[in-house]
């Protein structure tokens, strides 16, 4: 994939109330991950209750951005408009560590067949039109 | 050993496959009505009615098309295993004595509603739900790419090839030959299944199954009702429902589904193992789903699905019969394919599948996959000794 100009490609992403410390982290150039007060366990996706122990207690933290493919695949097609264009394109999802693992666009040049599991990539954050940034990880 | 709960009927709707010129509730009619045929019942027998797939309260509109006020009803929607998942509720039922005779429907036009512009799910459209939050914005609001995730980590984990998931296309093809009723019958080998364009990496468009339009239809009973019946009679001996997740990055692992649960629960129940099925049919919404379903349910250790399908031991006149209608992948799959699986364990089971006849099949497995490998549902079922 190549995602020259996300500047041009409107996200279909309204970020949801329980998510928008990490729509101003990524805002911010930064990935923020929502931990639980009371068991000490960082989760993903972010929600108003730890899914682990149902604490409502959440703090958010810093994450270094850093992780490995853990799966990925590479769209031939897709039936989504905003993405039409950049096909093919990868989808991967993303281990962070601590048992977070983050669905993204990983931006693979020059050729999306490189793709593989247990490569090392790391976010970067580009403009997109009709939202803000977006995250999108690259090979490190 | 028995639940005490049989399968005594089972139906398609008159056409399947592409049927523009009929409405999906159509479908369900003509397949309620096989099925109960089959069963030598009437509607007016049926007391429990369980369906899903259309409008927002599926069996409020099927059982009113039908004539149905049902004692027990139920909508359980957890993708294309719902029917399965609808048979285990189907017999808590029937076994607790809450009803006698569960007729469970399935009909949708989803070849033909793109036609017609028109949608027949209920689906939201809210970018304040997970899905839309965390997995559309980057490529994934549909099955295929959801599976694909999935299957290259265990073609990583486990040297999972292309061609061992196309030899599955090609023995589920061949199984279609067979069946009149099946959509697509000419062959197929795995370099046409190797040469067909990409979808979504790793599957190719012959991985993937095929979207038709279609109605099906089973009835259950108890065993004691189901002997005064004059048909056949396929005893359900175990059953189990499991689910683990909504969308793809939430799956607790990556190569493991929930089928390693429900098949667990539904052996256990049953009292028998992998090596005594002679028949399976297990949901192939993608090659995929049939290897990693064949490691869960235990006919082969975690990791060795692709050497197990390979040499073509699962197509007719093979060691393993799997997937005797020609699957989702070949014969039908109209956005669902659990219903379909039931229909044909049980004419197996009966000895009325006609060229596909498996020699002497008395014990068999069903097992449907929903959602985005998120939920499973297995039936054990066995030919009735009476």
């Amino acid at each position: 994939m190549t995602l020259p100009d996300l500047q041009t490609v409107e996200f279909p992403i309204s970020p949801s109330p329980d998510a928008q410390p990490f729509w101003d982290g990524v805002e911010r150039g930064q990935l923020v991950i929502p931990r639980c007060i009371r068991c000490d366990t960082p989760f993903w996706y972010p929600r108003n209750l730890c899914p682990t122990c149902g604490s409502r207690d959440i703090e958010w933290n810093p994450h270094h951005g850093s992780g490995t493919v853990h799966a990925f695949c590479i769209h031939h097609h897709t039936s989504l408009p905003h993405l039409r264009e950049f096909v093919p394109f990868v989808t991967a999802l993303v281990d962070l560590g601590d048992g977070i693992r983050m669905m993204g666009l990983i931006d693979i040049e020059p050729d999306p067949t490189a793709a593989r599991c247990d490569i090392a990539v790391h976010a970067t954050f580009r403009r997109c039109a009709g939202f803000q940034q977006i995250p999108v990880f690259v090979p490190s | 050993m028995s639940t005490g709960v049989a399968f005594v009927g089972a139906g398609e709707a008159d056409r399947i496959g592409s049927v523009p010129d009929k409405s999906a509730l159509q479908l369900h009619a003509e397949a309620a009505t096989a099925a109960l045929t089959n069963a030598n019942l009437e509607l007016s027998d049926v007391d429990g009615f369980f369906t899903c797939g259309l409008d927002f309260m599926p069996s409020l509109l099927v059982a009113e098309y039908l004539g149905l006020q049902p004692k027990v009803s139920g909508s359980n929607s957890i993708g294309g295993s719902s029917f399965v998942a609808h048979a285990h509720e189907a017999i808590q039922a029937i076994h607790s004595g809450a009803c006698e005779v569960v007729l469970i429907t399935h009909g949708e036009t989803r070849r033909s509603n793109a036609r017609r512009g028109v949608t027949t799910r209920p689906a939201h459209d809210d970018p304040w739900f997970p899905d839309w939050q965390w997995e559309r914005p980057w490529g994934v609001s549909t099955p295929p790419p959801a599976y694909a995730l999935a299957a290259t980590r265990h073609m990583h984990e486990y040297g999972t090839t292309s061609e061992q998931l196309a030899e599955i296309a090609v023995a589920t093809r061949a199984w279609a030959a067979l069946n009149p009723m099946a959509k697509n019958r000419d062959p197929l080998t795995v370099d046409d299944v190797m040469a067909s364009p990409w979808l979504v990496y790793p599957f190719h468009v012959l991985d993937c199954c095929l979207v038709t339009d279609a109605g099906g239809a089973v009835v259950l009973t108890s065993t004691d009702r189901a002997r005064t019946l004059g048909v056949p009679v396929v005893d359900v001996l175990g059953s189990g429902v499991h689910h683990t997740h909504y969308g793809v990055s939430n799956m607790p692992d990556l190569t493991v589904t929930p089928a390693a649960v429900s098949g667990r629960l539904a052996f256990e129940q049953a009292g028998v193992s992998p090596d005594d099925i002679d028949v399976a049919e297990l949901y192939d919404s993608f090659t995929y789903t049939v290897l990693v379903t064949l490691e869960d349910l235990g006919f082969c250790a975690k990791g060795a699905g692709g050497e197990f399908v390979s040499g073509q031991r699962t197509a007719p006149g093979g060691e393993f019969p799997l997937n005797t209608s020609g699957g989702g992948l070949s014969y039908t799959h109209p956005g669902m394919f659990g219903m379909f699986l039931m229909i044909e364990a049980v004419r197996q089971l009966r000895g009325e599948a006609g060229d596909r006849q498996v020699a002497g099949a008395e014990l068999g497995v069903v097992n449907g996959i929903g959602g985005y490998l998120s939920s499973a549902a297995t039936l054990i079922l066995a030919r009735s000794e009476s």
